[in-house]
């Protein structure tokens, strides 16, 4: 093979690293989420979920459940806004992983939803709880919640700053870290009891 | 060598990405843990812990909070294996939401301050943006590759650009289109994904016939006449082409269907099409982009291999080509 062949070649080659690293990244809805696990003296009681929208979307929902035009949405608008979040979840469980001791588990319907317009930063933010009622035992028990599209059509950011948890429990040790998976950051919550 | 401006103007918007807050992937593993002591005595009863975030009550289903969590046979949805070999994702996912933000915050700008300067920036940021984002999956690059690469009539490289503009223009004029036609008839955008999923379908169909016809008419070629009256194939050779260019470009653009409703939403009509407009423009240069890489890679490969073997090997790439839109046809009309 001459040099110039080689030389196109590098080139395709790296034209086309170039084209499948874009392949990717590939997002239209960009979601910041943040999760606060709750501890009670039964074990995991379930996240408090915040979920703050892109400012270009949040000008899609406002348009879509904003009725009043009054830039705060109302009991009745939240009302709408939870009743299509909820039938979202029932079709494809809203890209919701949850996972206990690396095992998959089903996804619980979210309650107290809650929908808001932030105007410091003129973004949409939902919060809800996903309830999980899981036992503490004396053997450690890591719990994932997370987040993630697979076709990357949403993507979904959680910083270290956004995971907090709040423990009830005398005999309960619990604590939350946000850690790695293969192709995302997850947050995982450990709980065991003391005796 | 023409490629080299398009490497260079990627090269810079990587390298600027990596200034950017990290998204998708943070590579912090286990670097924040937050362990809390117990507060106060234990509790029974959920309602105890407040809306860390709102302090409000919130909505709920009824019943829905007795719900308890079980293992699940569901099989968990990941991305292709190569997913995590592909380093550039979060520079580009990072970048794009930059993008993103810019657009908003320069669409609202605009509103306060209306001025040619400001429009001429949401026009180069879309047009960025969209060479950006139509470096993803879908945006007809896959089918009209596949085009380019099984067909065997000569063709010339401005044949991809011409292809790329017409993708990307039914692309995101269907974007326009729906979106306005949903805006006056029912004042409602409607859900984009879910329509995006009605026209993948249909595009889904459309393109395993395309499929089909090209295996048939790979195997039955000599028996077809039509195909060897060089005349009628010459002038009848750039309509297929178009034809696929803008089957490729009929699932709307979700990008410019947002950003159109976010200038629709202020009030910014031809803001909204000057951005979609930009937006074509990019989105044109990356489907082009590639269709020219596909060409000219078509072209050295045919260059390695012997003249005599060259048209059995023209023919098993283009029957092979037939049936990958066959199957890739098939699950654009599986999408969930």
């Amino acid at each position: 093979m001459k040099q110039s062949q080689l030389t196109r070649l590098v080139k395709f080659g790296f034209f086309v690293l170039l084209l499948t690293s874009l392949g990717f990244g590939h997002a239209h809805i960009f979601i910041d989420y943040k999760v606060h696990a709750c501890v009670d003296a039964n074990g995991l009681d379930g996240v408090f979920v915040n979920w703050t929208f892109d400012r270009m979307f949040t000008q899609f929902i406002q348009k879509e459940f904003d009725k009043n035009n009054d830039q705060k949405l109302n009991k009745e608008e939240q009302k709408a806004i939870y009743q299509k979040f909820c039938a979202d979840y029932e079709k494809n469980e809203f890209f919701t992983v949850i996972k206990v001791n690396g095992k998959k588990y089903s996804v619980p319907k979210p309650i107290k939803f809650s929908a808001r317009i932030m105007k410091e930063h003129e973004t949409v933010a939902y919060t809800f709880f996903l309830p999980l009622k899981l036992k503490a035992t004396k053997k450690k028990t890591d719990v994932q919640v997370y987040f993630f599209d697979p076709v990357i059509y949403v993507a979904f950011t959680v910083m270290p700053k956004d995971v907090s948890i709040q423990n009830k429990a005398q005999n309960i040790q619990a604590s939350i870290r946000l850690k790695k998976v293969k192709y995302t950051n997850c947050p995982t919550i450990s709980i065991k009891t003391d005796s | 060598m023409k490629l080299i401006p398009f490497s260079l103007l990627l090269f810079i918007l990587f390298s600027i990405s990596f200034g950017v807050t990290d998204t998708q992937t943070t590579t912090q593993d286990e670097s924040a843990t937050s362990t809390v002591a117990p507060e106060q005595p234990a509790s029974e009863e959920a309602d105890d812990f407040s809306n860390p975030f709102t302090q409000e009550a919130g909505i709920s289903e009824e019943g829905a909070e007795k719900q308890t969590i079980k293992p699940s046979d569901k099989k968990e949805k990941k991305p292709p294996f190569w997913y995590k070999y592909n380093f550039g994702k979060k520079y580009v996912t990072t970048l794009q939401k930059t993008l993103n933000v810019k657009v908003s915050q320069l669409v609202h700008e605009f509103k306060e301050n209306m001025s040619f300067g400001k429009a001429f920036w949401v026009f180069i940021i879309c047009f960025i943006y969209a060479i950006l984002h139509t470096g993803g999956p879908g945006h007809g690059k896959l089918i009209l590759g596949t085009y380019f690469l099984t067909d065997d009539s000569k063709r010339k490289k401005s044949d991809a650009a011409i292809a790329g503009i017409i993708v990307s223009l039914t692309h995101n004029g269907m974007a326009v289109l729906l979106s306005g036609l949903l805006y006056l008839f029912i004042h409602s955008f409607g859900d984009q994904r879910h329509m995006q999923e009605v026209a993948k379908r249909i595009g889904g169909i459309f393109v395993i016939v395309t499929g089909i016809v090209i295996m048939l008419t790979t195997l039955f070629r000599d028996k077809i006449k039509f195909f060897d009256e060089k005349k009628s194939a010459e002038k009848l050779k750039k309509y297929p082409l178009y034809i696929i260019a803008i089957l490729s470009g009929i699932v709307p653009c979700p990008l410019a269907w947002t950003v159109l409703v976010l200038c629709i939403t202020i009030g910014l009509y031809w803001l909204g099409l000057l951005a979609v407009f930009g937006m074509a423009l990019g989105a044109g240069l990356t489907v082009g982009t590639t269709g020219y890489i596909i060409l000219a890679g078509k072209e050295k490969l045919f260059s390695f291999v012997n003249k005599d073997r060259a048209e059995f090997f023209a023919h098993i790439l283009r029957f092979c080509g037939g049936l990958f839109l066959v199957v890739f046809g098939y699950l654009m009309t599986q999408v969930v």
